[in-house]
């Protein structure tokens, strides 16, 4: 168990992110444990959201390379990321909109039906047998055993929904839902990619005391239900400070600080990247 | 509060619904050729070509939410090649007035092939310049594509008006043997209904309609964006293809003008999906229908006309001014089109004949 507990799911090595001349993220290293809940937190404009872009591929990192269990990823397209198991969700949030409750679900399993190769090396990563996605095109057009993948899918789904506790609006359009709700239903959908490593990007944004409370608990038991590793950007420090075991603190690109949330409260660098120099004396005495 | 119960017809009743729906058609359609004019059939025929055409632009504006405005051209090659493929050599020595015709079209084998191998002859070559266009253009989207798109179907028309030795440049092909009537046109919209259709309700349709709302949240989502948009934009071009051979066998002359095979044609495949409601499979053949009808039937207005005692004469063009109008009127009640993006489904049909039963006590 305590064995388990030290296992690295992720680790960014030595990560920098240039846009032009800005520097967005420099030289951040960071390694995150398989079942750990982490955070990641720091001013507007620290370059927290681009380490979460870095990570699910959406940026290229200019040096430096991200490993999930001990394999490069950061050279590859979002989607294959997802296929690897690392899940996200947005800032602001990004539901297929029209389709209900169920679909987007069903959406985010599609990819189990489509062959990924991305890679000889990757071979380990495969998911599905060579030529699936040919099978997969006209079993679909011809329903052949597809009503089988359907229902699995939709029990799949029906799972992970009852768990959240949203199983009741399963047949309603997302874009319909109340906001609370749809911030839970980007980390269902998450979920239904069956990821190893769930990325939260601002989960409680948004949120009043009582649902942040309630979204706590729930990102506790979906990491212990689904035996996923959390990783969150939250700028609420109640929220972070009550759920997180471990944070890193970011400040213009640069780690400042990182360890448990009672170290952190108490760490001057990181009072003042919040409060300004002249306020580190006063929080601290 | 009395619980709400999803009204639903077994899939099997479904099925043996759908069949004595297809049945009923086909009768109709004897009794149809039986009692109407040959003008008439035609224009049944024209539904059927139109409705897939709109059937084939849902899939890729509708359905994958990618602004296409190249339908035109891929509806021209599928007239060309198939047209090419079942004229005989003797009236391809004869309309090649120009420079005559070059060699491997005017050999016995590849004259006066069937209707119907000509047709998917033309549908995959359609498809195969789908996905020749697509790979570059699919990387585009919004308002890119829809230029990018227009730019390659003027290039497809560009080169069959000039491409003399095998698509008779201006002249373009005349005595193409008119082969479509309501069987062959409505069998093929059954045939891309059923393909499209299933197509759209699988697996794969529900990831490109996960596109069509959010491409960023699709691919952190694991979906492969490019390979999907440009799976549907080939599966539509094929279908576009085989529209374009029927329209080609129903016109019995094609040219490369803009308002035969040109950009006026891609336009009115927009009004007709656009009209039946954007990304609904059911919606466009209603559009396609009500566009056939109504550009068909509105002649009337420009013939003379007789009003309190005085007679008015006819003016050409007032057809379109009417049609027109009449498609202001309708989006402005269907803002959304007629069907928006619900399907007519035997359980959407149920839903609403028990609504009406009940004393419509959902109703507004």
């Amino acid at each position: 168990m305590e064995n388990n507990q030290k296992k690295d799911i992720l680790t960014i090595d030595n990560m920098t992110m240039r846009f032009g001349g800005l520097v967005a993220v420099e030289d951040f290293n960071a390694v995150i444990n398989q079942g750990e809940i982490l955070g990641l937190i720091g001013p507007n404009g620290a370059g927290k959201t681009t380490i979460f872009n870095v990570i699910t591929g959406v940026y290229k990192p200019t040096h430096g390379h991200v490993y999930l269990e001990d394999k490069i990823i950061d050279e590859y397209e979002p989607h294959f990321i997802t296929h690897f198991g690392i899940a996200r969700t947005f800032q602001n949030i990004r539901l297929f909109k029209t389709m209900t409750v169920m679909e987007n679900l069903q959406a985010a399993m599609h990819y189990e039906l489509v062959n990924t190769k991305p890679d000889k090396i990757m071979n380990k990563w495969k998911r599905t047998k060579k030529g699936a996605t040919d099978l997969w095109f006209w079993k679909s057009v011809f329903k052949l055993g597809y009503f089988k993948k359907e229902r699995e899918q939709r029990e799949k789904a029906e799972y992970i929904l009852e768990k959240l506790g949203m199983l009741k609006h399963k047949d309603e359009p997302a874009g319909s839902l109340p906001y609370g709700e749809q911030r839970k239903l980007e980390i269902a959908r998450a979920l239904a990619t069956t990821p190893k490593l769930l990325l939260l990007d601002e989960p409680a944004a948004g949120m009043n005391p009582s649902e942040s409370v309630a979204l706590m608990n729930l990102v506790r038991k979906i990491r212990d239900e689904f035996n996923v590793t959390v990783f969150l950007i939250e700028h609420d420090m109640k929220f972070v400070m009550g759920l997180c075991e471990r944070i890193i603190v970011l400040d213009y690109g640069r780690e400042i600080a990182m360890g448990k949330p009672e170290e952190i409260r108490s760490n001057p660098k990181v009072i003042e990247a919040y409060l300004g120099e002249e306020w580190k004396d006063v929080v601290i005495s | 509060m009395m619980a709400m119960e999803k009204k639903t017809i077994s899939v099997k009743t479904q099925i043996i619904l759908t069949v004595l729906f297809i049945v009923g058609v086909c009768i109709l359609f004897f009794i149809a050729e039986e009692n109407l004019n040959s003008y008439m059939i035609r224009i049944v025929s024209l539904i059927g070509i139109f409705g897939i055409m709109a059937v084939s632009l849902t899939l890729i504006n509708g359905v994958s939410g990618m602004l296409s405005l190249g339908h035109a051209g891929f509806i021209a090659i599928g007239a060309y090649v198939a047209a090419l493929l079942t004229m005989s050599v003797q009236q391809k020595e004869a309309s090649f007035i120009l420079m005559g015709v070059a060699f491997p079209i005017n050999t016995e084998a590849l004259s006066s092939i069937p209707f119907f191998w000509a047709t998917i002859a033309g549908g995959s070559v359609a498809a195969l310049m789908a996905f020749v266009v697509g790979w570059p253009t699919m990387r585009m989207s919004g308002d890119y594509l829809a230029i990018t798109s227009l730019g390659f179907a003027e290039i497809i028309r560009i080169f069959l008006l000039n491409w003399n030795r095998i698509t008779n440049g201006s002249l373009g092909l005349k005595g193409i043997p008119s082969y479509t009537n309501i069987w062959w046109s409505w069998g093929w919209l059954l045939i891309t209904l059923l393909i499209i259709g299933s197509f759209a309700k699988s697996s794969y349709g529900r990831a490109l309609r996960a596109i069509r709302d959010d491409p960023i949240a699709a691919k952190a989502m694991g979906i492969n964006v490019f390979k999907h948009q440009l799976t549907s934009f080939v599966m539509g071009g094929f279908f576009a293809g085989v529209a374009g051979s029927l329209y080609a066998h129903w016109l019995t002359s094609i040219d490369p003008k803009p308002t035969t095979l040109g950009i006026m044609l891609t336009f009115n495949i927009l009004i007709m999906i656009v009209l039946g409601g954007l990304g609904s499979l059911s919606g466009a053949v209603l559009g396609a229908g009500l566009f056939a009808v109504l550009s068909e039937f509105l002649r009337f207005v420009e013939s003379d006309m007789t009003l309190f005692g005085f007679t008015i004469a006819g003016i050409s063009g007032m057809r379109m001014l009417v049609f027109s109008a009449l498609f202001i009127i309708i989006m402005i009640f269907w803002q959304k089109g007629i069907m928006g993006r619900n399907e007519l489904t035997w359980n959407a049909l149920y839903r609403t004949i028990s609504r009406f039963k009940r004393g419509g006590n959902h109703g507004k």
